[in-house]
């Protein structure tokens, strides 16, 4: 068991934030959470790591209490950039945690190469952008190897090429054994990572995977929009046009095939197709609908 | 010792640290330039204080002949006449031997004769532009200055090294050391928690004692380090520049009604010692204030009100025994060696350090229980 979470319960003044929230994970894994602002990603990794006092229910990980702390040898938690001191450099943060960690001092270069940051290891952190204040937080979290990795919004504020590097990363962890709980709004990195998302609503989870679920999103450029358009109404398909003039629509992949048959055989000549996952998109739509519209 | 050191570096990597070592260098040397440009000001405003004693003597004379010639006899008014007369002529004496002679051992005892005189006149009833409390420590301050044969030299501008390193110590260390301490170690883990940078090592495997310890220990040093620096550069400066001196100076403290003297050494030493003391209580009152506030400000502000009310409450309360539990007394530790008539400077040394350790644990099981 690297993860159990039972009937948790936080209470901010008057609200509850987290309301007998339940979860397992019970081998090495990657664990999406997503949810609309607020809706307790935050606190739940706060209140898994102890920098918050929980109403009630019980926390369990790596088999340990959750106030141990020497369960940090083995859990690490990314937070957020504020966390650093500014008048250090990245090469004294990562020191110190390398100290603390009881990892040898080697570890510091090695990692600074992993995440890509050498060439500003000795910079104060006041001269960080976001971006490289970012690495310096994973350089941070992954230094000790650990069995569970808890990032919160890890990808705030990173270019494309330090995503794909970050992703990379995250994959290699995940091949190494680490189970690694993410909260990001980014929903198509989360797709690009794992299957399992946990959606918080109402203060609760809702544990869901994804492998089954198919959610692809299509666009088709077609030589007839028109005659596509009927076409498509006659499968009684759901779609929409964009402002490209894209038929635009989400299913399984055994309807995709039957919507191409359909269209070829009714002279409709797919041009280009244009093929998007969005699991996690759909289903937080499907789930948040009310709260995105709201 | 990781988190001491990595909390040292915290203090140290700073501007702020760098700025305040600099402003500190700055005014010390500028104390010093003072004390040299000041000391014709000094000679001078002696002199004018002479100068007051005969316009005043003078024109009480003038008053007094006018009185006898309007009453006829009257042996009081003769005999305040006759006093009045002395400290007249002792002030001229006095003026005559300050403008001629280069002799301070004759320059004392006939400022002695004078202030006696004065004394003695004052006794009657009368007026004059001297306090009692004044007299009698500038009387006793040339006896033992002739006793101990050493020169005087202005209190305020003096460029000798043992007194101007006195002057150091009083004025960074005695008045404005704890405020020093609160600009250096102001942000200890108020900021910390502000910023939530504290949840870094609230996220690491470290001993919540281990950490409060660590942060206790760096502030400690940091705080050592810059008034042994402050130390250093007045002496440096002293040593250079000033004259010889001697510290075997007299320093005159008042004990139990009576006036006793220490040597400028031990008066530095025990002003260093005192100093210690307060720091240590200091750095763990403000660490509880920080875990109970989170707040810079806030801390900051209550530990300001804290120390004035608990030292304004020792002044309040002049009860003996009270001494024995205010571990507020060594806020401004000069004080509490200069004036020990209530109680003596060494009262509220175990209270203090006592409060410190209270201080300390209760911070750590505040830390335990609220973040463990």
């Amino acid at each position: 068991m690297i993860v159990q979470v039972d009937n948790l319960t936080k209470k901010y003044k008057k609200e509850w934030v987290l309301q007998g929230v339940q979860f397992e994970i019970n081998h090495p894994q990657i664990v999406a959470i997503v949810g609309p602002n607020g809706s307790g990603k935050t606190t739940l990794f706060n209140c898994m790591t102890n920098l918050l006092s929980i109403n009630s229910g019980t926390i369990k990980v790596l088999e340990k209490d959750y106030k141990d702390t020497s369960l940090f040898y083995d859990v690490s938690y990314l937070q957020d950039n504020r966390i650093l001191y500014e008048n250090l450099t990245a090469y004294d943060h990562l020191q110190f945690v390398c100290s603390v960690m009881k990892q040898p001092s080697t570890k510091i270069v090695e990692v600074a190469k992993r995440v890509g940051m050498e060439s500003y290891l000795k910079k104060p952190v006041q001269k960080f952008s976001l971006g490289m204040k970012q690495h310096l937080l994973l350089a941070m979290a992954i230094i000790n190897n650990p069995k569970l990795l808890l990032m919160d919004e890890p990808l705030n504020g990173l270019d494309p090429s330090s995503a794909i590097n970050m992703r990379k990363i995250l994959l290699e962890l995940y091949e190494e054994g680490t189970t690694i709980m993410i909260s990001s709004h980014n929903l198509d990195e989360i797709d690009r990572l794992t299957n399992t998302i946990f959606f918080m609503k109402d203060g609760q989870i809702l544990e869901e995977s994804l492998k089954n679920y198919n959610m692809k999103q299509y666009f088709l450029n077609v030589n007839n929009l028109a005659q596509a358009k009927d076409k498509l109404n006659e499968l009684s398909v759901s779609y929409t046009v964009n402002k490209d003039d894209q038929v635009v629509f989400y299913d399984n992949e055994t309807s995709f095939q039957d919507v191409l048959i359909h269209l070829n055989q009714n002279d409709v000549l797919v041009e280009d197709i244009d093929i998007k996952r969005i699991g996690a998109e759909k289903r937080y739509l499907e789930l948040f609908e009310r709260t995105v519209s709201e | 010792m990781k988190l001491f050191l990595f909390e040292l570096k915290k203090f140290a990597w700073t501007k702020k640290f760098l700025i305040i070592l600099i402003a500190l260098v700055c005014s010390v040397v500028f104390l010093f330039i003072r004390n040299v440009l000041f000391q014709d000001y000094a000679q001078e405003q002696k002199n004018e204080e002479i100068a007051l004693f005969i316009e005043t003597s003078s024109s009480k004379d003038s008053g007094y002949t006018s009185q006898l010639e309007r009453l006829g006899n009257n042996e009081e008014v003769e005999m305040k006449q006759e006093l009045n007369l002395t400290v007249l002529n002792l002030a001229r004496e006095l003026r005559n031997v300050m403008a001629t002679e280069d002799d301070w051992k004759t320059e004392l005892t006939v400022e002695n004769r004078l202030l006696v005189a004065i004394s003695e006149y004052k006794a009657t009833g009368e007026d004059y532009p001297i306090s009692d409390e004044d007299i009698s420590h500038r009387i006793a301050m040339n006896h033992t200055l002739l006793d101990l044969e050493i020169p005087p030299e202005f209190e305020h501008y003096s460029t000798a090294f043992p007194n101007f390193l006195k002057q150091v110590v009083d004025l960074f260390i005695s008045y404005s050391g704890l405020i020093i301490v609160l600009l250096l170690i102001g942000e200890i883990m108020t900021r910390e928690f502000e910023n939530r940078s504290i949840n870094l090592l609230f996220t690491l495997p470290l001993n919540r004692t281990k950490l409060i310890l660590g942060k206790y220990f760096s502030a400690l040093l940091t705080s050592v380090f810059t008034f042994f620096f402050i130390i250093a550069v007045g002496a440096l400066i002293g040593k250079l520049f000033g004259a010889e001196g001697s510290f075997a100076y007299p320093v005159l403290i008042e004990k139990e009604g009576h006036l006793y003297y220490m040597s400028t050494m031990d008066y530095l030493q025990f002003v260093v010692l005192l100093f210690a003391i307060m720091l240590l209580f200091v750095i763990a009152l403000y660490i509880y204030y920080s875990l109970v506030f989170k707040h810079l400000l806030a801390s900051l502000l209550a530990i300001i009100a804290t120390l004035i009310g608990g030292y304004q409450l020792g002044n309040f309360i002049n009860w003996t025994p009270f001494a024995w539990v205010n571990p507020f007394q060594y806020t401004i530790p000069k004080e509490a060696i200069l004036y020990q008539n209530e109680h003596l400077f060494y009262q509220g040394i175990s209270v203090t350090l006592l409060a410190t350790l209270l201080l300390v644990v209760i911070s750590i099981l505040r830390i335990k229980r609220n973040f463990n």
